[in-house]
């Protein structure tokens, strides 16, 4: 009810802005990584998620982009799976 | 002598390498969170909590408070140098901080911040010390019809405080009751909203919606609306720190001001350190003998929001820890810090845990003590953390923020709903719906339903319980209020407009 309202007196306004379509890509990017959670379990998972959006949003080289998946997957991997002790989920290989 | 009693033993238990140590971790991360934009004191905590599972609850919460008070001071050094606000609660120093710099006394600007903060937050802790007692005891006398009515009062205060448009506040908060409702009822066991989904029937994690909704989202605002600044390059020497006699004397008044109005709009629900920082800036101009100065470098507009959101920041402590009422974001979020770690903050935790409360206290001398030597030496390692590049940093945001919300239940689906919280958070700051209403109503929301139900079996169904008992009346006349306000206000201004028109 209170939300009619707020439509009746909602002005036009223009709410994309050029750099929406880049926010719009990094939630496909996230949906993307999410889905395939099982496939890689977290550690590799999320560290590919941010290799990908390094390479693909931030245009850096690949190299670095690779080197960062792979340090980045590493540290979940210690830092919350042993350090902290909590049960991340395992994908295919076993991470 | 038994507050300088309490604080011995306070200061025993802060003292000890593992505690300063943690105050140490906290009072750093709180400043590097304060640098970089897009993440704020609310999102690092929930994203450290899945971490102090295994530590002493009273080394975490030193940590927790460290991120709190220090996230202010942090956020003042590129509010300063580059003219963008590490946090929603420096803003106000941009105006004139950054002027000051552009005039090359960046170094002034950032003492004044650093010294005025620490002015603050001592003075703020000695009467919280005295005071957070006093509103426990009090406390003591409350019953469920009491709790209900309080609550009941902060939402009303949420309209007041909420922002332009009392609607889209009082929107905001049914959507988080109505996010508070899902799961087992607590009386009769029946499932609520949860639309045959099993993993719903335990509730909505409020970790799992902080994640999502300051973490994610805030991922997505800043990605569409990059903050860019140019850093102002300035050789800072240790004697431009130094304030000059004038610019003290101009500042020390507005460095108390600021701290007094920061200590109770710190204590008031939706009040915070974010409109703490802005009241105190206006005031500072309406009171000043020349208001023409502000706006173009004048060092009271630095001092006095620096100094109030330091002081709101250790205020809002009173009621999280007296009444068990969160008044900020970051103050719900510890308060489900507490909740995880298996200690119901309120009026009995003055008895109960002692050494935790005073522990607490004592920390925030060292901690704020930590933050001057930090703010005035090691300003530019700071800096440099800026040069990380977004996408970097965007990353890890969201890698923390599943794993956070990943570990509370050890449960993917908690995974996918801070998701969709980030998305709706993002659109809901796209639209300019406040966020804060929301979080507040899903904490108190429980309480509240709890006390509610409590305070009608006591009486039997009737509603005359709130009514007949002094102190809920009062906090349900105040509630009353606050929600008329909006409409008062309304009404006023109308009124203004026909006499405008006659005349």
């Amino acid at each position: 009810m209170l939300s009619c309202i707020l439509l009746k007196n909602m002005k036009k306004q223009e709410y994309f802005r050029p750099r929406t379509r880049i926010g719009i890509n990094v939630l496909i990017l996230i949906i993307i990584a999410f889905l395939l959670l099982p496939v890689f379990g977290f550690s590799i998972g999320l560290g590919l998620y941010v290799g990908a959006t390094m390479w693909i949003i931030g245009k850096h080289g690949w190299i670095s982009c690779i080197l960062t998946t792979i340090i980045t997957a590493i540290a979940i991997h210690f830092i919350f799976g042993h350090w902290l002790d909590i049960p991340l989920p395992t994908g295919l290989i076993g991470w | 002598m038994d507050l300088l009693h309490n604080l011995y033993t306070g200061f025993s238990i802060a003292l000890t390498f593992n505690n300063v140590l943690y105050c140490l971790a906290g009072v750093l991360v709180g400043q590097i969170v304060g640098v970089l934009p897009g993440i704020g004191a609310p999102t690092a905590i929930a994203l450290l909590l899945p971490l102090t599972f295994t530590i002493n609850p009273t080394s975490a919460i030193i940590m927790f408070a460290g991120i709190y008070y220090g996230v202010a001071y942090g956020g003042t050094i590129t509010s300063v140098l580059i003219n963008v606000p590490g946090e929603s609660s420096t803003v106000m120093t941009c105006i004139d901080g950054y002027q000051m710099a552009l005039r090359g006394r960046a170094g002034a600007a950032l003492s004044v911040a650093a010294i005025g903060s620490w002015i603050a937050g001592t003075g703020s802790i000695i009467i919280l010390m005295t005071f957070a007692p006093a509103l426990a005891k009090f406390a003591l006398r409350f019953g469920p019809s009491e709790f209900f009515a309080l609550t009941l009062m902060a939402f009303g205060l949420l309209t007041v405080f909420g922002g332009e448009q009392p609607i889209k506040t009082i929107i905001t908060t049914i959507m988080g009751l109505l996010i508070a409702t899902v799961g087992l009822d607590v009386v009769s066991g029946l499932p609520r909203f949860n639309f045959g989904i099993p993993q719903l029937l335990g509730g909505v994690d409020f970790v799992v919606l902080i994640c999502g909704i300051f973490g994610v989202a805030e991922v997505f605002n800043s990605i569409e609306e990059p903050e860019e600044g140019d850093l102002i390059k300035q050789k800072m020497r240790l004697r431009d720190l130094f304030l000059t006699w004038e610019e003290w004397v101009r500042s020390r008044w507005a460095i108390v001001r600021g701290s007094v109005i920061g200590f109770f709009v710190g204590m008031i629900p939706a009040g915070g350190i974010t409109t703490a920082s802005f009241l105190a800036y206006l005031a500072e101009k309406r009171y000043s003998k020349h208001p023409e100065r502000f706006g173009k470098g004048a060092i009271e507009g630095v001092a006095a929001p620096e100094s109030a959101n330091n002081s709101a920041s250790i205020s809002g402590f009173a009621p999280l820890l007296a009444l068990g009422i969160p008044g900020s974001p970051t103050t719900a979020v510890m308060l489900a810090g507490f909740m995880m770690w298996g200690i119901r903050p309120g009026p009995l935790l003055f008895h109960q845990h002692a050494d935790l409360v005073w522990g607490l206290i004592a920390s925030m001398y060292i901690g704020n003590f930590l933050l001057l030597l930090m703010n005035i030496f090691l300003i530019p390692p700071f800096v440099a953390i800026l040069r990380l590049p977004y996408t970097i940093l965007m990353g890890f945001i969201v890698i923390f923020a599943s794993i956070g919300a990943y570990s509370i239940n050890n449960n993917v689906f908690d995974v996918w709903m801070m998701l969709g919280f980030g998305v709706l958070g993002y659109l809901m700051k796209k639209l300019e719906y406040p966020i804060v209403p929301l979080v507040l109503a899903l904490v108190l929301g429980r309480l509240s339903e709890n006390s509610l139900r409590q305070a009608l079996t006591l009486s039997g169904g009737s509603l005359s319980i709130f009514f007949t008992r002094p102190i809920s009346l009062i906090f349900i006349i105040a509630a009353i209020l606050a929600y008329l306000t909006p409409l008062i206000r309304w009404a006023l201004k109308r009124l203004h407009r026909v006499k405008a028109e006659r005349v």
